[in-house]
């Protein structure tokens, strides 16, 4: 029994430093984006010729290239630094656009009932029965990538979640008598989703918000990765491992950090998901 | 169950009817085809001579039927390029695709099966603890990440598989091994979670009662309500696998259709486009048609349902 306590607690720890690493790589790579590449050690768009592909922690004219440099000489720290913004603003905006439209839809669907509901889970299948990814590189590779296009596309790959979330739930919250009570002081459709059954799903929303940006940055890399992603002035994450996967015979640092720098983002904001949905749901604990 | 597959059905004609519909659309308004397949300094008269054999010159509407009717029979034209019938093409990379494909799922289904079961069974546990860390750290690798590694370690490091291609069965261990990685968390977490919500039942504890053995316990009434959730879950699992596909097969140079159709996007090959998202469609519709029937036969329970 005590054992099972003290297991319990010692996992509660680990947990509690993993969550903390967690926040401090995200705060870092939020202001990284935020400050954009002003952090840099170096010029992200340096070149250089006499420091092409050299290995890790060269010491070129303008410093040490810590984690080396590309097949035109720039310093891949300062690419990395810079590539956080492309990745975070562009992922941040298709959630916020997919979870503003998911829940709109997901809310009147769950309020009107009947063929509303219907409509909507027919046209989720309907998407949902297509590989997505498929679909984003025909629409982007077709249309050719702009910032507003890679946006659009990725906030359709991740507004199904919010739709169907939004609109189980307003289904049983309108059920409740205080809507009821609601009704017959004559309040509004629009009051009571925005002022009764938005603030009772918000919980649910954020934690599905965090999990999507996870998948967001995903998809967006993978779209740089096959020269899909947004026009930029340096390359993006998924741009710098394509272009580093000519040289993995020579130079492996090309396409390892980059990676890394992806699943470090993508696993932080994983680990606070996990740790959100705890909280919001404890029934789920553990889960 | 013919009810089930009547739904199914049309729901998979309109699956096929909006690919096809938001290809023709992406293609029509995204310039003018001439002036990808002539070169540069073709005249107008050659490029109003291919516009009529394209059709081009029609309505829009009688393009639209035109297309239609021709994609029901398999017919999506010529490539741009090699003038070879997208539907050959298509055919020819499509068994490559189906060999990763079963390849990775059914590794993944090895590993994920198991151990989703084992971590229910010993709740909290060393394999359960694995199975969460495991599933969290590769629910956030690019898929196309993994591969590079994978490639770097034991292609380029180790020089004990080809880093890329196809052909030898050499070729496929990589690729196989970064796809299965790929599904592994959600088919781990989700045959965990599920066994979870069987153990407690009353029918689990009758068996118990009745003195059946653990393991068969475990075996037959656990496993058997337990999987319906995850039968369910690999059909749609196999869509996420095309999709994955489509970077796992472009960072190993592999020749099935999702290489091809980033190949033919660059290139702008539209015909070929239009092939492949046309032919995936069809092709997971049968998918998820075969799943419902196969979940209803495992679970006698769901159908009249």
């Amino acid at each position: 029994m005590t054992e099972a306590v003290a297991r319990a607690i010692s996992a509660l720890r680990l947990n509690r430093a993993v969550l903390a690493i967690a926040l401090i790589v995200l705060a870092i790579l939020v202001a990284l984006a935020i400050t954009g590449d002003a952090l840099a050690p170096m010029d992200p768009a340096q070149q250089s010729l006499r420091a092409r592909l050299k290995p890790p922690g060269f010491e070129g004219r303008t410093g040490i290239h810590w984690l080396g440099t590309d097949a035109v000489g720039r310093d891949i720290l300062s690419l990395i630094v810079a590539g956080a913004r492309p990745a975070l603003l562009v992922s941040g905006l298709a959630v916020a656009l997919a979870g503003f439209i998911g829940v709109l839809v997901g809310m009147f669907a769950g309020f009107r009932g009947g063929r509303m509901v219907d409509l909507l889970l027919y046209i989720t299948n309907i998407q949902l029965a297509f590989p997505f990814f498929l679909l984003a590189v025909t629409i982007v590779g077709i249309v050719r990538p702009s910032v507003s296009l890679v946006v659009f596309v990725i906030a359709l790959g991740c507004w199904v979640p919010f739709a169907r979330i939004a609109y189980s739930e307003t289904m049983q919250i309108v059920e409740q008598e205080y809507i009821e009570a609601v009704h017959v002081m004559r309040g509004t459709t629009f009051r009571i989703l925005l002022r009764h059954v938005l603030p009772n799903i918000l919980p649910n929303i954020i934690v599905l918000a965090t999990f999507a940006l996870g998948t967001a940055i995903v998809m967006e890399s993978g779209l740089s990765f096959v020269g899909l992603g947004v026009p930029t002035r340096t390359p993006t994450w998924g741009k710098m491992l394509s272009e580093g996967r000519d040289y993995m015979q020579t130079a492996w640092w090309l396409t390892v950090f980059p990676g890394f720098a992806i699943f470090l983002l993508v696993l932080s904001i994983n680990v606070c998901g996990e740790r959100l949905r705890d909280i919001t749901d404890p029934k789920l604990m553990g889960r | 169950m013919i009810r089930v597959f009547l739904r199914q059905s049309v729901l998979g004609l309109l699956v096929v009817l909006s690919a096809l519909t938001v290809t023709f659309v992406l293609v029509r308004f995204s310039g003018d085809p001439t002036s990808i397949i002539l070169p540069q300094e073709a005249t107008e008269e050659q490029r109003e001579v291919l516009r009529q054999q394209l059709g081009l010159n029609e309505s829009l509407p009688a393009q639209y039927l035109t297309y239609l009717g021709n994609a029901a029979v398999g017919n999506f034209g010529r490539s741009y390029f090699d003038s070879e019938a997208v539907t050959s093409i298509v055919i020819r990379h499509l068994p490559n695709t189906l060999v990763l494909a079963g390849a990775s799922l059914a590794l993944a289904c090895l590993f994920a099966i198991p151990l989703g079961v084992l971590a229910a069974v010993w709740r909290d546990g060393v394999i359960d603890r694995f199975v969460q860390v495991v599933a969290v750290t590769g629910a956030s690798m690019p898929s196309f990440w993994v591969g590079l590694l994978l490639i770097q370690i034991f292609a380029v490091g180790l020089n004990l598989f080809p880093t890329y291609g196809t052909g030898s069965p050499a070729h496929l261990i990589l690729p196989a091994i970064t796809l299965a990685i790929y599904v592994f968390p959600s088919l781990a977490r989700l045959t965990r979670s599920s066994m979870l919500e069987v153990l407690p039942q009353s029918y689990v504890m009758a068996a118990r009662a009745k003195g059946m053995p653990e393991a068969r316990v475990i075996g037959r009434t656990v496993l058997r309500n337990g999987m319906v959730p995850v039968l369910a879950l690999l059909a749609l699992e196999i869509g996420n696998l095309i999709g994955g596909a489509v970077l796992t097969e472009t960072v190993f140079a592999w020749e099935g259709i999702g290489r091809l159709a980033i190949t033919s996007i660059q290139r702008r090959d539209f015909p070929v486009v239009q092939g492949v998202v046309a032919y995936v469609a069809v092709g997971f519709v049968f998918v998820t048609m075969a799943a419902e029937i196969a979940i209803r036969l495992v679970n006698p329970k769901l159908r009249h349902k």
